[in-house]
């Protein structure tokens, strides 16, 4: 029963384990192509591990984003296997003895190889304004923002987003159309709505509120099954659709309007 | 400067992830949701008298029609298992500073969707 055996032989062939890669040199192809590399197997590594093995020994021009290499930074999102994972936690041992494909995050226009363009993304987060902005002006002298643990908890989890786009891959309705906001900037517009020390909601509700913004979503919910920090964007968006309609009805029955 | 490389999504993209494809059999559900709503309009329709709803009783008794009920039953049922296992999305309850788990809040939803069809047969068959 080799196949579960935490360590390589001492005598014999080492394993290994086969890597599909996408690959697009945009000086030199107008079409990708795949290259395929044997890696050596071992049980402790990840899809990452890999590529930088087949990078040092194999193939230094083999370009990906990278960093932290434990699921904080948000780079190294890639499609394994035609699913969206952190390839620093995408284990060799949930595919072997079977190969693996990896390619860039779908739904994304590819640079080079593995590294896909995400100055949409960037530019998304600047439309929905995913940073706080408080209610009034406040001196240094007034002291720190108090925050009780309750309103803390209602934000919390939507902050955790690392901004690695792989809800964006998951999600049809931006594959299928890229005016949609998506996942992950409108699950952090919701995060800095829900903040006590913020004061932006009406602001963002011209983004978060419009055709291209919850109302977009068809609630596939794929962005929250694939979230690496358990964000929950899908919850987000539909939060989002729940508030856009009873500040709606409350701006049609109440004289003095919304709020 | 650089020439992007974009990977258009096929035509069948919905067959491609598990996820994808639970999701368009749950979007095909609410079609028959819609198409029974309908049916059940033109049924009140033929309530307007004892006569034409006696030949309508008549026509539901057809084997067509008990198949037809049979896969609208399925096809509602899934669409409210589905319907009910998203309500925790929408709804997120806290108590205190811990959120409800998800579990609960669609337990809820479930347990009163029981309760309620339980009435229902009570009302209908009792």
């Amino acid at each position: 029963m080799a196949s579960n055996a935490a360590t390589t032989n001492g005598s014999g062939a080492e394993k290994t384990i086969t890597l599909e890669v996408f690959r697009y040199l945009p000086d030199e192809d107008s079409e990708p192509r795949y290259d395929t590399y044997e890696v050596p197997y071992k049980q402790e590594w990840v899809v990452l591990d890999a590529l930088n093995w087949i990078k040092d020994n194999v193939d230094g021009s083999l370009t990906y984003r990278w960093s932290c290499r434990m699921a904080v930074c948000g780079s190294c999102g890639m499609m394994v296997n035609g699913e969206p994972e952190l390839t620093c936690s995408s284990f060799l041992r949930d595919h072997y003895p079977n190969k693996i494909r990896v390619e860039p995050l779908s739904h994304f226009p590819v640079m080079r190889d593995l590294v896909i363009n995400m100055d949409d993304f960037m530019h998304k987060m600047e439309d929905v304004k995913t940073w706080l902005i408080p209610k009034e002006p406040r001196n240094l002298e007034d002291g720190e923002y108090r925050q009780s643990p309750a309103e803390l908890a209602e934000y919390k989890d939507f902050s955790m987003c690392i901004n690695c786009m792989l809800c964006y891959s998951a999600c049809p309705v931006y594959g299928l159309d890229s005016t949609f906001v998506g996942p992950a900037a409108l699950a952090l517009g919701q995060r800095y709505n829900l903040d006590s020390r913020d004061g932006a909601e009406d602001e963002r509700a011209d983004v978060i509120q419009s055709d291209h913004g919850v109302w977009h979503c068809t609630f596939v919910g794929a962005c929250s099954k694939v979230c690496p920090k358990s964000v929950d964007p899908a919850g987000a968006i539909q939060m989002g659709k729940v508030k856009g309609t009873t500040d709606w009805i409350k701006s049609k029955l109440l004289p003095w309007g919304s709020k | 400067m650089s020439k992007d490389y974009i990977r258009p999504m096929s035509k069948t993209w919905y067959m491609e992830r598990s996820y994808w494809r639970r999701f368009m059999v749950r979007e095909l559900t609410s079609a028959f949701v819609a198409i029974y709503c309908v049916f059940l309009l033109y049924a009140a329709y033929q309530a307007k008298s004892a006569d034409s709803f006696s030949v309508f009783f008549e026509y539901l008794k057809k084997p067509a029609s008990l198949i037809w009920h049979f896969v609208v039953f399925l096809m509602v049922t899934w669409h409210t298992i589905t319907w009910f296992a998203a309500a925790p999305k929408a709804l997120r309850v806290y108590k205190g500073e811990d959120r409800v788990p998800e579990p609960i809040v669609a337990g809820a939803h479930f347990a009163a969707w029981l309760v309620v069809s339980l009435v229902v047969a009570w009302l209908v068959m009792g």
